[in-house]
């Protein structure tokens, strides 16, 4: 069974290539457009991993990962954030407090997404498969 | 706060020792008794400081009120900078993903192709929306607007600059 993802980005353009890439990947993804879709979603079926804008209307990606954070089923959940205002963003806060894996900047490469996607997943693929 | 009140109150000081050095010269100021004279003698001193502790006061008030403007003016170049790099970054994230995935040949059919081409034209196109944002203020608040060759081709991409119009709003995102 593939891992599921969830993407959430205000951006469509932003939400179609990443889920065109890693769909193509062979992951199971599911997009929402901003964090309170995010959320419900969420709460209707947890992912093995959430990929998240910083910046979005309704509840911003902050606010999403602290939701995540206090729910048990989801406290570890792996976050990867993406965002256009990296530089005024504290690295070191989302990361001890919040257990953000990675903030990628605006603009992206899929490509390294991808690789940083299959990175975070790979310790839960490895056990599954043992 | 304190500057302004300083500012206030020292016009009205300088008044009163005025007219307490004017009666204390007219009388015979050696019979006053020393409490008065020790009061004469504090308002003699404010009218011969009051002067130079106005013009203290004021030039403290001008410059806090110039440190004061200078960093909100930091702050709005801050903010305005930070909005133009977030607007400017999002459209091309959008480019920069289409064009990979059409380098890689993750595209596998001419209709996926020509999503992603028409994705690329529009970012394309609300880059140039940006930037002529931007530069609206440099260039007496008019700004360029674009017009399509051809409305729903995959080479909307390239546009054609026309006339000048008003400004608008920052897209979101």
């Amino acid at each position: 069974m593939s891992a599921s993802i969830l993407i959430c980005d205000d951006e469509i353009h932003i939400v179609r290539a990443v889920q065109f890439k890693l769909t193509r990947s062979g992951y199971d993804v599911r997009c929402a457009a901003d964090g309170q879709q995010a959320w419900r979603e969420i709460e209707r079926c947890p992912p093995d991993l959430l990929i998240t804008d910083y910046q979005m209307p309704n509840m911003n990606g902050l606010a999403l990962i602290e939701r995540v954070r206090e729910r048990a089923e989801t406290r570890e959940l792996p976050v990867i954030v993406l965002s256009a205002k990296g530089f005024e963003l504290s690295l070191r806060e989302l990361a001890d407090r919040w257990g953000v894996l990675q903030v990628m900047d605006k603009p992206f490469s899929p490509r390294q997404l991808l690789r940083l996607v299959e990175m975070a997943l790979m310790p839960r693929a490895v056990l599954a498969e043992n | 706060m304190i500057h302004q009140a300083r500012l206030r109150i020292l016009p009205l000081v300088v008044v009163l020792a005025a007219a307490a050095a004017q009666a204390a010269y007219a009388a015979d100021f050696a019979a006053f008794p020393w409490p008065l004279r020790l009061a004469l003698g504090l308002f003699a001193l404010s009218v011969a400081t009051a002067p130079a502790y106005w013009f203290g006061a004021r030039a403290e008030a001008d410059l806090a009120q110039r440190l004061a403007a200078g960093i909100d003016t930091a702050l709005r170049r801050h903010e305005h900078g930070s909005l133009a790099g977030h607007e400017m970054k999002t459209p091309l994230t959008g480019i920069k993903a289409y064009l990979e995935l059409l380098a890689d040949g993750d595209a596998d059919d001419d209709a996926t192709r020509a999503e992603f081409l028409a994705g690329i034209g529009s970012q394309v196109e609300r880059l140039e929306r940006t930037i002529d944002e931007l530069l609206a203020p440099m260039n007496g608040g008019g700004r360029r607007v674009v017009q399509q060759t051809a409305p729903g081709a995959a080479s909307d991409a390239f546009v054609q600059p026309v006339t000048l119009g008003k400004s608008s709003s920052f897209e979101g995102g």
